[in-house]
This record gives structure tokens, sequence and C-alpha cells, in this order.
């Protein structure tokens, strides 16, 4: 009896034995020959999707790019975003499929990256520019097109700014302000020292909601809570959050759930961070915590 | 009024942050000031209505603006939908869940998911229009 369950099984129609020979007898009478074109896509293709999901773009889009890319070589061609890695393939000119994957660690949002790689794959497929161009621009592409003192001042005034936009007082925003230091400080320790993600927010919890309480005894004795609160906006990927629901609505199940669970990581390191911070000003006596209204 | 003139000094800050391209920031700082003044007129509907609303007129004018800047959408949708985004209900709700405040925390889960319900469902919205758009456009051409 055992003998025949594998044959009885390869005889039932789904599997349809004679199709899945003549498939491995296509592939076995041919060698891989990649031509040079073919080549300089996939290697165009993969920079450009492994840019795309490092600065944050949605899994269809990083997809799109890759596919356009690669059908200028051929129109068979197939590729695969997450958030953590892609999978390119394109069948070459000799029948055989070339399929390279890469593996993306470090996330974060770069807007100008995602926009200038779309207007690299514009000219591209335009032929304004041929594959050699495009390779060079996309290795120059400069991620940083704002000076570190600009961004100082952003972050300052986006602290600030959001406790107006959550209808706190003048006085809640000049507290932010000055909390907003403490945050500059977070982030320059955490790019000197490259910190990971969980450490520096839950660092930036603590030093936010102590700096919070420590302003609003004795500094500023009428602003309230808004302003930790709008502190928590600038490393809350919020942004993330609706990107993972707009990735579950478009089927890409498995990136909505790659970002989900990055929010709740980022979200609790935080919370983590605030509750520390509360216990060590009411434990110490250095301030009174008013955040019963929360 | 302070508030829109906060939104629209907090968007151009968030967009900075967020390394936007130069020539985008002025446009989806004015999108995004006009739709907190939107949602802060629209108090009468329902919370999850007036968040849809909003979603709505940003992505409708994120799509258009993104034709003219020929950019992704997402460079105009992010930044705008910084303040719409809850931010703040999803931070409530894990403070809830480590002060074992379960009412609060159920409270705020539910605000969280059903504002980011709302504004996913608005995008797709837009975005199901502009590609039913295209295909009678392309029907049309042949």
């Amino acid at each position: 009896m055992p003998k025949n369950i594998l044959q009885d099984n390869d005889k039932t129609p789904q599997n349809k034995p004679d199709q899945q020979n003549i498939t491995a007898k296509n592939f076995e009478d041919k060698t891989l020959k990649i031509t040079e074109l073919e080549t300089k896509a996939m290697q165009t293709a993969i920079v450009a999707g492994s840019l795309m999901i490092s600065s944050g773009a949605e899994s269809y889009r990083s997809e799109d790019t890759m596919s356009v890319i690669l059908s200028l070589a051929d129109q068979d061609n197939a590729s695969y975003a997450l958030g953590t890695g892609l999978i390119a393939s394109l069948n070459t000119e000799s029948g055989l499929p070339l399929t390279l994957t890469k593996r993306i660690k470090e996330r974060s949002i770069n807007l100008n990256i995602i926009d200038k790689v779309n207007q690299i794959t514009r000219d591209l497929i335009t032929n304004s520019i041929n594959f050699d161009e495009a390779h060079k621009l996309l290795a120059n592409i400069n991620s940083n097109i704002y000076s570190n003192i600009q961004k100082v001042i952003s972050t300052l005034g986006m602290t600030a700014c959001y406790a107006l936009l959550l209808s706190g007082s003048f006085i809640d925003a000049l507290g932010g302000f000055i909390d907003g230091i403490l945050l500059v400080l977070v982030n320059f320790i955490a790019n000197r020292y490259s910190l990971r993600p969980f450490i520096t927010n839950l660092m930036a919890g603590f030093l936010l909601s102590i700096g919070a309480i420590l302003i609003g005894t004795w500094f500023l004795p009428n602003a309230n809570q808004d302003m930790i609160i709008a502190r928590a906006y600038a490393p809350l990927p919020g942004t993330s959050f609706t990107t993972a629901l707009r990735d579950t609505i478009y089927g890409d199940f498995l990136s909505a759930i790659t970002k989900a669970i990055e929010v709740f990581i980022v979200a609790l390191a935080l919370s983590i961070g605030v509750g520390l911070g509360l216990a060590f000003c009411v434990s110490t006596g250095i301030g009174t915590a008013h955040i019963g209204g929360l | 009024m302070i508030q829109i003139i906060g939104c629209f000094i907090a968007i151009i800050a968030t967009s900075i942050m967020l390394e936007a391209p130069k020539r985008t920031l002025l446009p989806a700082a004015l999108l995004g000031a006009f739709v907190w003044f939107a949602y802060l007129e629209l108090n009468f509907l329902s919370e999850a209505l007036r968040v849809f609303i909003c979603g709505l007129i940003i992505s409708a004018v994120a799509q258009v603006l993104s034709r003219i800047f020929k950019t992704p959408v997402t460079i105009f949708l992010i930044p705008c939908f910084y303040p719409l985004v809850p931010g703040v209900a999803l931070y409530k709700t894990i403070f809830f869940l480590i002060s074992e405040n379960m009412a609060g925390f159920t409270q705020n889960l539910n605000i969280a998911a059903l504002t980011a319900g709302m504004l996913a469902l608005s995008v797709f919205t837009v975005d199901s229009i502009m590609g039913m758009v295209r295909k009678i456009k392309a029907f049309n051409k042949v």
C-alpha cells in the first residue's frame, strides 16, 4: 500500500504531472545568459526599490517603480516589496528567470529621496537619461537637504506649534519651545551614538516628561499637560499607523503588519519613558505632576 | 485663527524634519492649514465624519498637487495628515494601559482606530475614483 500512495497522488488531475514535466524540460537544456541591458535594469530596479522602502514609501509604490524599470528590459517581470526587504524577478532572453533579493534593515521617513527616485524613474522611462546616468544619480542622492540648524529650529517650532494646534495657550507654546530643546538633545545623542529606536524613544519620553513637569512646576505654573503630548507627537509615527492601514486596504498585509508593530513598539517605548519620568519626579519630590486631566 | 497659524508653521516644521523637497513646503502647509480650518468649522458633525471629510479634501487636493508638481502623492499626504493622525489618542491608549485605567484605554483605542480607519478610507475612496477616471479615459481613447 505505501508504495502506491505517491503514484496515486501524481495521477490526480490537480497536480497536472504532464505540464510540470514540460516546464522542467524547458529549463533543463537552457543556460542562463544575462545581457548587459538586463543586468543594468536589474541593478537599477533593486537600488531604486530599496531606496524607496528605506525612505518610508508604500509597498505598492516601490513595486510599481521596480516593475516600470524592469519592463525596460522585458515585459515579463515581477517585483515584491515588504517593509523589510524586496525581491525582483526578470525573464531573461535565454528563457530562464533572473532573481535578486535585498534585505533592508534601516528605515526612516525621507520624502526627498522618494521624490528624487520618482523623478529619476520618470526620466529613465522617457529615455531622457540612460541606465548609467540613472545609476550615478541614484547613488548620489543627497539625503540631507536641510542643515542641522534648520532642523533644530524646525524641531523647536514644531513642539511649540503643536501645543497651539491642540488649542493650548501661548504659555503652553513657550513651554513646548523650552522642552523642544530636550528633544533636540535626544536626537543629537541618538545620531551621535547611533542608538536603537527603542532606546531613543524611551529616553525621549523620560527626559521630555521630566522637563515638562519641571517647567510646569517651577517656571510656568499655568501650562498644562498638552505640552507633554505635543512633544510626544514628534517621534510618534502616527503616519506609519495610517500607512499601515493604507497598505491593508491595498492588500499588502505583510508590510501593513510590519508597520503596525513598529508603531506599537514606538508608542510603548514613549509611554514607558513618560511613566518612568513621572514616577521619578513624584518620588524625588522635585515637581508635582498634574497629569490627572489626561 | 492662532490654531490655524500654528498648524501652518507646524506642517512646515514637520516637512523639514521629514526632509520634504523645498518646492512642496508651501503648498503642503497651505493645504494642511485649510484642512485644519475645515476641521475646526465642521464641529457640528461627529468625529468620524469630520476626519473622513478632511481626509477626502486632503487626498483629493494632494492628487491634483502631485500632478502639478510631478511628485508622488505621499509627499503631500504625510505632512498634511500629521495634525489629523491619531498620535495623541495612540499615546493616551498606551499611557492608560500602563496606568491600568481600562476605561480610558478602551475609549482611546476606539478613537485611534476610528480616526486612522477613516483617514485610510478617505484615501482609498479618492484613489479608487482616480483609478476609475483613468480607466474611463483609456476606454474612450480606444
